[in-house]
């Protein structure tokens, strides 16, 4: 089983989506979709005065906006928006319903595509009950789907989540995609040397 | 020497590889780093980047025991610092790499002026002061922040210590001043910090791209990965288990 956290709203996890599934697919093990909401930042701008420590973080964000640009196109996935300024509370309460309806990876598959490429209005209800009902999970009511976000976020919490993408395999918690050869060496085994 | 403080993404190498002693993050990627010189018949500009983590990650001081007796950090900061060393340290654990967590956050300029120095004196210097510096680093067995203890670790790597003295008390100072200043306004942030073509690639999980680019471009570029490794590390005992450090997450 892996344990996928995420966030609509991430490029990251955007990014994760498809080689999280194409390992799970590979190696035939389940993904569990546990949604946590981190709400994306607006890119800083240089500003005067600026201290070390918001340079440190404006250069450091410019520098993954551009790394995240570079794999998504390598990857062939759309970046047509931002996430910045999005509630994915909807989307996110959904996904847990879609879960259990068996219709977890489509529902986050659909989502995540139309999200990014800026087709889907990830804060209308409409829509997203739509996809629901198109995925053979109708009757989302929102005050089971927040009562079961609030029950994951505590949850993932107690796990000590609190970032995204976040995988947690195995008893480990393991942040970012770049980790998928160890998730991949501690599912098959651990036999050979291991990733470095 | 070209000063490399004026050309910060420009090299006469093919692959520039910015580092910095006190980031285990950067001690995991010296050697695949060190590999890719083998493979590919090249030399990697190495260079150091001093990071001030206070400005990104807070500060703190812990005793022997691990237990924190000052801590200037948010919980979101402490959270990113233990994650990132017990992450180091799970992959440092695979190849025998020993890694305890600093007591304190050092600063680390004296080594980035003595890696400028041992570049000086050749490559095997510069190599063997490397891996003397870190390993004993990371054992907490060496205070970098003693300038007679960093010119003794450059005289046991084969080079000139008194030479490092005397470049630290003027022009390596000033080059290595200058050079970390030069990095924020060209995009360099952290460590390890890869450059090639002019492109900036930040974290050991660009490794598979490096080697793309560097080979040739050849077939579908790869995506970010901590990649196999199996060479051989010249590395002591295996790590014991974590206490709260400092580092980078990538959160």
């Amino acid at each position: 089983m892996i344990d996928f956290v995420f966030d609509f709203t991430s490029v990251d996890c955007w990014l994760a989506f498809g080689p999280t599934c194409r390992l799970a697919d590979e190696l035939r093990v389940p993904v569990n979709w546990l949604p946590m909401r981190v709400p994306a930042k607006a890119a800083a701008e240089a500003k005067e005065n600026e201290t070390v420590a918001e340079r440190h973080a404006r250069v450091r964000a410019e520098y993954m906006a551009s790394e995240n640009a570079r794999y998504a196109e390598r990857l062939g996935v759309p970046l047509k928006r931002s996430g910045a300024g999005v509630d994915s509370w909807l989307a996110a309460a959904a996904s847990i319903w879609a879960s259990e309806h068996d219709a977890g990876r489509e529902f986050v598959g659909h989502v995540f595509e139309g999200f990014w490429e800026a087709r889907l209005d990830i804060e209308n209800a409409a829509a997203i009950t739509g996809i629901l009902e198109e995925l053979g999970a109708p009757g989302f009511d929102l005050e089971v789907g927040a009562r079961r976000l609030e029950e994951l976020r505590e949850e993932l919490a107690e796990r000590g989540a609190f970032g995204i993408p976040t995988y947690l395999v195995e008893g480990q918690m393991f942040m970012g995609r770049q980790h998928l050869p160890m998730i991949r060496w501690l599912l098959t085994g651990q036999e050979g040397p291991g990733p470095l | 020497m070209a000063d490399v403080a004026l050309h910060p993404l420009e090299s006469d190498s093919p692959l520039i590889c910015y580092l910095d002693i006190k980031s285990p993050y950067a001690y995991l990627a010296k050697d695949p780093t060190r590999q890719l010189e083998r493979d590919f018949g090249i030399e990697v500009d190495w260079r150091p980047l001093t990071l001030n983590i206070p400005s990104f990650l807070g500060s703190a001081r812990t005793d022997k025991k691990g237990k924190v007796v000052e801590s200037k950090r948010s919980p979101r900061q402490w959270q990113s610092v233990r994650y990132a060393y017990m992450d180091a340290k799970r992959y440092a654990r695979l190849k025998d790499i020993l890694v305890y967590g600093p007591q304190k956050i050092w600063d680390s300029s004296l080594a980035g002026v003595a890696m400028l120095w041992t570049k000086r004196e050749g490559r095997t210097v510069l190599a063997r002061w490397l891996d003397l510096t870190y390993e004993r680093f990371w054992q907490r067995d060496l205070d970098i922040e003693d300038a007679d203890v960093v010119a003794a670790i450059v005289r046991e790597a084969g080079g000139d210590g008194d030479g490092y003295l005397a470049f630290l008390a003027g022009e390596g100072r000033e080059e290595h001043d200058r050079l970390q200043a030069a990095l924020h306004p060209v995009g360099v942030f952290g460590v390890p910090t890869y450059v090639i073509d002019g492109e900036i690639l930040f974290g050991r999980e660009h490794l598979p791209t490096v080697r793309w680019m560097l080979g040739g471009r050849d077939g579908p570029a790869p995506d970010i990965a901590y990649d196999s490794f199996d060479v051989a590390v010249a590395v002591s005992a295996p790590a014991e288990t974590a206490n709260a450090p400092e580092g980078r997450a990538r959160p």
